[in-house]
This record gives C-alpha cells, structure tokens and sequence, in this order.
C-alpha cells in the first residue's frame, strides 16, 4: 500500500470514527442541555449542532500534534456520554 | 513545533486536494442543481403557465375545500386514514394528498384543483412513500429540480446520504482552505493577476473562496443537517434515546395537546379565515391529523411560508369545532430560540430570508460556489500538467468540459421536460438522460477538444439551448410566451441568461494566450 493511499484511509477513517464521537456527544447533550419555553430545546440544539461537532471533532484529531491522547480523550468522553444515556433510558 | 505544524499544514494540503478530486464534482453538482433550485418554484409556475390567481384562500372561500378533504377522505377507510395535507402549489393550484397509517398497504389518494375549479383535475393512488412524489407532468419539472438537488434522483436514504457526504465536504474543504491558502491582505484587495493562466485561476480560487467564506460555511452546515438529520441523527437519537421508536423521537418533538373526540368536523373555511386574520397573511398549506388517542382532530395552519419576507406562522386549530388552541407549530409547546433557529436554517438555506432579494443573491452566490470548484479542478489540471507534460492538455479540457456542461446540462433538462409533455413522454426519466447524458458529452468533448475549444463550445451551445426554452414551453403547454406574470418573467430571465453566456463565451478569446501561457501549450503542441 502506497503512502498516499494509506493516508487517505486514515484520514477516511478518522472522518467515519469522528461522526461516531459526534453523534454520541450530541445525544449525551440532550441530558444537560436546558429544555427551554417550548419543551425540545435539549433535543433540537444536539440535532442542529452535530455537522459542527463532526466537523471540530474530525478537524481536531487530524490536526492535533498528540493524537493518540485525543483519540483517547473523545473516547473516554464518548463513553461516558453514551453511559449517562443508557443509564437515563 | 515548526515541523508538527508544517506536518498538519501538509496533512490539510493532502485532505483539500484528494477529497476535493474524489467528491468534488458530486459535491459540484449539488452546489450547481442547488444555485437552480432556488428558483425551483418560478420555473414550476412557468411549466404550469395558469392565471396566478386561486391558492388555498380561494378555495377555501369558493366553498370547495371542505366538500374535497370530505370527499377525499371517504375514499380512505376510516379505520387505516393518516394524515390529510392541503397545499397551495405554483400558480393558484391546490393540491390535496390523504395517507393511510404508516403500517397500512393501502395505497394514498393525491388529487390537484385547478384554480376556481371544485372537481380535481389530477387524480393518482400511488403507494404510501410516492405520495408527494407523483405529480401531474407539468409539474414534474419543480419536483425533479428538487429531487436532483436533494437526493441526486436515487430512492432512499442513499441518495440523502450522497447529497449529505457533499454537505460535509465542503465543510471540510472551507476548513482545510482557510488554513492552507489563507490570503495576505494585499492579494486580498488587489485584482487578480492576468499575467498567466494559472495565476489568474489561483487568485480567482482564492479571491471567490475567501469573499464567498461565509455563505458557502452557511450553505455547507445548512445541507448538511438537512441531510443528516433524517437519515442519520434522528435514527441514532431514536435507536439510543426512545428505546429504537422513531415515532416516540419525533413525539417528544411535537407538543402535548389534548382534543376531546367528537363526531363533528370544523369547516375548514372559518379555520382559514380566522388564521389569515390572526397573520395577515394567505394560508399555504393545511395539516388535519389525529391526536395520539385516536379521535382528537387537530388541524395546523401555516401562513405566509412563501412571501417576501421571512415569516412563517403556524396556528393550531380544534378539528371538530375550529376552537383556536394555539400558536406554534407541531415542534415544541411554545416557540423558542431553537424552534427559530430551526426556521432560520431553512430560510438560509432556500434563500427566503429575505425574500426575492435574497433569492437572487442566493443564486449569484450558489454560482460563485460552482466557480469555486472549477477554478479548483482547472488548478489541479495545470499542475498536474506541469509535473508531468505528456500529460498534454486533457486533463485541464475534461474537467473544462466537465464543469461547464453544468449548464447546457440544466437547459437540456428543461428541453428535455417540453420534448416529454408534447410527445406524452415519461417526463422524468426524459429530463434525467438530457441532464446526465449532457455532462458525459461536455466531458467527453475535453477529451477530443482542446479547453478552450470546449469552454466555448458548451457555453455557445447552453446559450442557444436557453433561447430556445421559451419557445419550447410554448410547444410543451400550447400557451404562447407572454410578456407578464410568472411566465413571462422566467421567459425574460431566459432570455437574460443566454445573451450572458453568448457574451460569456465571445470572452474566452481572451483567455486563449494565458491559458497557453499556464500550461504552456498551443492547440496541438501536447505531442
């Protein structure tokens, strides 16, 4: 496999991975964020936010000098706000 | 420290240009069909061409509206009946389209009224999922520019999830741009250098992605969640949340109301006029559901979604006696800065912020985007001819040819619509082999013919294919060009679009010596 197709797969992968982070981060917020006059605030800012959160979350690991330390720390985060919503569920 | 950032700067370099050359001509397409669809609906009242007179107020006040939901509805068994949907469509039509339950196999019923007409005009029961999709032929020109835009014609979430991978990717291309050409702030100010070809095409690059920054990060967020949140949030937030139930997900959105059951159905006429009173606006469209115990009528009335400025009110009715409940629509009890946050994304997405101004610019912009990626390819083209001259100039003519069938491609389309509806043709798969047929050709042209020689080639031929639409409407509906109203103005901007890129393509001679100055070749010299 050549440099540059490796590369690319890691980056590919970083981007998949990345959404996965996005999405769980998101549905973690729904458990904190205030849920506002009409009731669906805690609901619809997640939903709004996640191609943002995709974004900073992808642009983050790629760029950091320290990746393996990010990796683990949007892990870590992750699986704590998958936790808070399966214990909430 | 310097080398880590050297590092990511050649990491972002890698990731604009690879993912820029594997999606971007995808992501072109949408930005182009996209630019296009923001007049969606004035090219969908010119195919129609009637008086533009009627729309759900109309009918309402004729009488007719609650004779046709009532009609409508005893086509359906009571027991299966879903939703019932009332639309105001191009040109004072109405359309009225009854679902059954989503578990049900019975097929729904979409009907269209004519303008002062009590009798449909168009009648289908197509299956549950095509019910908004199945349209009179005149007006599958609207829904086809739609359908290419949103979900690049294929059924599915796949398509969705196309049209949402474009989204993202120019995302990522703005991110990783602004870090690897962030300009200086004299480039910034000065005009862009004619010397050579390839400086012209950087600073043009540069020059349109940094003045273009904010509506296409806008637009990139804008499409992306509209893809996303269907097929892919919604779901996750379903499956993680609410125990797998995407109706209980969508439940906890709408707001708790509790309507008595009863055998009486309000008349929908007093439910409209006391909306337009509320509002000060016409009614655009209807929504009669029932409540989750089973009986409740609701019936939610939107006003003033299509006017000129940003405003779109909903209103929720009692559907047995027309009792006034409140205001809001069916996300959320009460409005809140994330309900209009929610509505503020669709009008910076559609362009209706502000009305016919914004769509205009909107459109002006949408295009800048296209020209953004053009720049983007014929850069990479020269380049890579330079790295390697036996290359010749084929690479820069493909994506030349690629790139500008764009808009050949779309009056091909709507050739194609009229060639449909005066040969009683299936329109749409008439318009999707003029349109993709049209970028095969452009492309295929670069691969024979020089750039230049393409460029001009396909913008003559685009101009001399948009002259001829309003010519081809009148053959497609019978209706001579008129110099008012819907069809006339889109017949004007016709017009308008061809004389621009006639004008376009005779100042492409210009660009003969910079062109063969960048890639440094003359017709016939790549041997």
């Amino acid at each position: 496999m050549s440099k540059r197709v490796g590369r690319a797969l890691g980056v590919i992968g970083t981007a998949l991975v990345s959404l996965v982070y996005a999405l769980l981060l998101s549905v973690g917020a729904t458990l904190w964020l205030p849920r506002g006059a009409g009731g669906v605030d805690h609901i619809l800012y997640p939903v709004i936010m996640v191609p943002l959160v995709w974004l900073a979350v992808l642009l983050w690991l790629l760029g950091t000098r320290k990746r393996g330390r990010a990796f683990a720390m949007a892990s870590l985060l992750s699986a704590l706000s998958l936790g808070a919503v399966l214990a909430n569920a | 420290m310097l080398e880590a950032r050297r590092g990511t700067r050649r990491l972002f370099y890698f990731i604009h240009r690879y993912s820029a050359l594997v999606l971007g001509y995808l992501a072109l397409v949408v930005f182009f069909t996209g630019a296009v669809a923001v007049y969606a609906h004035e090219l969908g009242g010119w195919a129609v061409r009637n008086v533009p007179e009627g729309g759900v107020s109309a009918f309402a006040e004729a009488g007719h509206l609650d004779r046709a939901v009532e009609r409508a509805a005893e086509r359906i068994d009571p027991e299966r009946r879903g939703r019932i949907f009332v639309r105001g469509e191009q040109e004072g039509y109405v359309s009225l389209v009854v679902l059954p339950e989503e578990e049900s196999e019975q097929p729904a019923l979409t009907q269209r009224f004519a303008p002062g007409s009590a009798a449909p005009t168009f009648e289908r029961t197509p299956v549950r999922s095509e019910a908004f999709r199945d349209v009179p032929p005149e007006e599958s020109l609207e829904r086809f520019l739609l359908d290419l835009h949103i979900r690049l014609l294929i059924d599915g979430n796949a398509g969705i999830l196309l049209t949402a991978l474009a989204g993202f990717v120019l995302l990522l291309l703005l991110a990783t741009g602004v870090y690897v050409h962030w300009p200086s702030r004299r480039r910034l100010v000065s005009r862009p250098r004619t010397e050579d070809g390839r400086r012209l095409l950087g600073d043009v690059h540069t020059l349109a992605g940094f003045w273009s920054l904010p509506f296409t990060a806008v637009l990139g967020f804008t499409g992306t969640f509209f893809s996303l949140a269907g097929s892919v949030v919604i779901p996750v937030f379903a499956f993680l949340v609410f125990g797998g139930s995407a109706e209980d997900a969508i439940g906890a959105l709408q707001p708790p109301t509790t309507v008595e059951a009863r055998e009486t159905v309000a008349p929908l006429g007093r439910v409209v006029r006391d909306a337009e009173v509320r509002s000060g606006s016409p009614v655009t469209r209807i929504d009669i559901e029932r409540t989750e115990e089973g009986d409740g009528l609701l019936v939610t009335v939107n006003v003033g979604e299509s006017g000129w400025t940003f405003t779109n009110e909903q209103f929720v009715y009692d559907g047995h006696d027309g009792r006034f409940l409140r205001e809001g629509g069916d996300i959320g009890s009460s409005p809140s800065f994330a309900t209009f946050l929610l509505q503020l994304i669709g009008a910076l997405h559609f362009g209706t912020l502000a009305g016919a101004s914004t769509k205009l610019l909107w459109f002006v912009l949408g295009l800048l985007t296209c020209v953004l990626a053009g720049t983007g390819f014929a850069l990479w083209a020269t380049r890579a001819r330079k790295r390697d001259p036996n290359r010749g100039e084929r690479p820069l003519a493909m994506v030349t040819g690629a790139t500008a069938a764009l808009p050949l491609a779309t009056a091909a389309l709507i050739l194609c619509w009229a060639a449909a509806l005066a040969l009683g043709a299936q329109a749409r798969g008439f318009m999707a082999a003029g349109f993709f047929l049209t970028l095969v050709a452009g492309t295929t042209l670069g691969a024979v013919k020089p750039a230049l020689f393409t460029l001009r080639f396909l913008l003559v031929a685009a101009a001399a294919a948009f002259a001829a639409c309003p010519l081809a409407g009148w053959w497609a509906t019978g209706t001579a060009p008129t110099l008012g109203g819907t069809t006339g103005s889109v017949d004007l901007a016709f017009t308008f679009v061809a004389a621009g890129l006639f004008v376009a393509a005779s100042r492409t001679r210009q660009l003969d010596g910079r062109i063969a100055v960048a890639v440094r070749l003359r017709r016939g010299d790549a041997a």
